[in-house]
């Protein structure tokens, strides 16, 4: 799959954005550079290509930004990870001794890319679900389809990952969307949802 | 989660912040999805840390510095991030040596004094030229 690639880009962009689109998505109104780091979160109404190429383009012009910000960065202070925690979990670890201080600061910005492209990754499954709330198992879905994270299949097992669940379709469509509310994504016992609808996962245009 | 194990995550607020950056502003997320995303990126920092302390091992090193961090990336797959951050360390090093010379020059006032005597001036001249350290720029890779 497209989305299991992280080496060798399609685009080389050194110090500046690639503007120009994928030839092919031209027909399907490509995202433009101007909405920024948002994910375009309506899906194409007309459904000429895979979602996997769409995905592949945000992501390929993520990496180009990413490169791009880190270029044009004058101030290296400015962090939302805290170092001191950083290096704690560092040392956790029995086998590291001394920690450098540019370790947690590379570190800092390592967690945080590697945030955006999992959350990006995730919210690609929500929207392919009609949903408007990131959960865990969106989460677990994006690290499922992506071979560098197999190293987190432990965290999040792979039976929450298990997507089209007919009675998760009316549970999260019944909740209101309270950011706050905690539930779990599947099963709620003694809540009746009403009848599920097999043709639930079909959406036409 | 006890103290100590909040101690050994990251601040879930930290980590929810930068969700939401990249999503659209008319995005939720469950509190089970901050949880969880706290807990892949804290593993990812003892994935990527435990691949370089190896490194070090081997080399019969005691620090883990921003090369191992590099070279850890890349070695695990995550190309993209050691491109990244292999440009991230440069900057950063160059801001660190800036920053020692910067230092130096103020813990030495009489730089700043008035032009010396003219027979003097061929010493003051070649004292100059020594004071530059010969650090040239380190590409890691």
């Amino acid at each position: 799959m497209d989305q299991n690639q992280h080496g060798q880009p399609t685009q080389e962009a050194v110090g500046k954005n690639q503007y120009q689109s994928n030839p092919m998505m031209a027909p399907t109104n490509p995202p433009s550079e101007t909405i920024g780091p948002y994910v375009t979160s309506s899906f194409p109404r007309e459904k000429q290509h895979a979602p996997q190429d769409i995905y592949q383009e945000q992501l390929n012009n993520f990496w180009a930004k990413q490169c791009q910000e880190i270029e044009e960065t004058t101030d290296l202070r400015t962090h939302s990870l805290p170092y001191a925690r950083i290096k704690k979990i560092m040392k956790a670890d029995r086998d590291v001794r001394m920690v450098s201080a540019e370790a947690p600061v590379l570190f800092a910005k390592a967690c945080e890319m590697f945030i955006m492209e999992l959350t990006m990754k995730a919210w690609a499954n929500a929207e392919d679900h009609r949903r408007r709330i990131l959960q865990k198992s969106d989460i677990a879905s994006a690290i499922s389809k992506t071979d560098v994270f197999d190293f987190l299949e432990d965290i999040v097992p792979r039976d929450v990952g298990i997507p089209r669940s007919s009675i998760a379709q009316n549970f999260d469509l019944s909740m209101p969307p309270h950011q706050n509310v905690t539930y779990p994504p599947y099963y709620v016992p003694a809540m009746v949802t009403g009848r599920p609808i097999p043709d639930q996962n079909h959406h036409g245009p | 989660m006890d103290q100590d194990e909040q101690d050994r995550a990251l601040p879930i607020a930290n980590v929810s912040r930068i969700m939401k950056q990249i999503l659209p502003p008319s995005a939720k997320i469950s509190k089970e999805g901050k949880q969880v995303m706290q807990e892949c990126v804290t593993e990812f920092i003892s994935f990527v840390t435990g691949e370089a302390s190896d490194k070090c091992h081997k080399e019969n090193r005691k620090t883990v510095n921003g090369d191992d961090i590099c070279w850890a990336l890349s070695s695990l797959g995550f190309d993209n991030y050691a491109e990244a951050i292999g440009r991230y360390l440069h900057k950063y090093r160059q801001a660190e040596r800036e920053k020692i010379n910067h230092d130096k020059k103020y813990e030495n006032p009489h730089i700043n004094r008035a032009p010396p005597p003219p027979l003097l001036l061929s010493r003051v001249t070649r004292d100059k030229v020594e004071n530059p350290p010969p650090s040239p720029p380190n590409q890691s890779g």
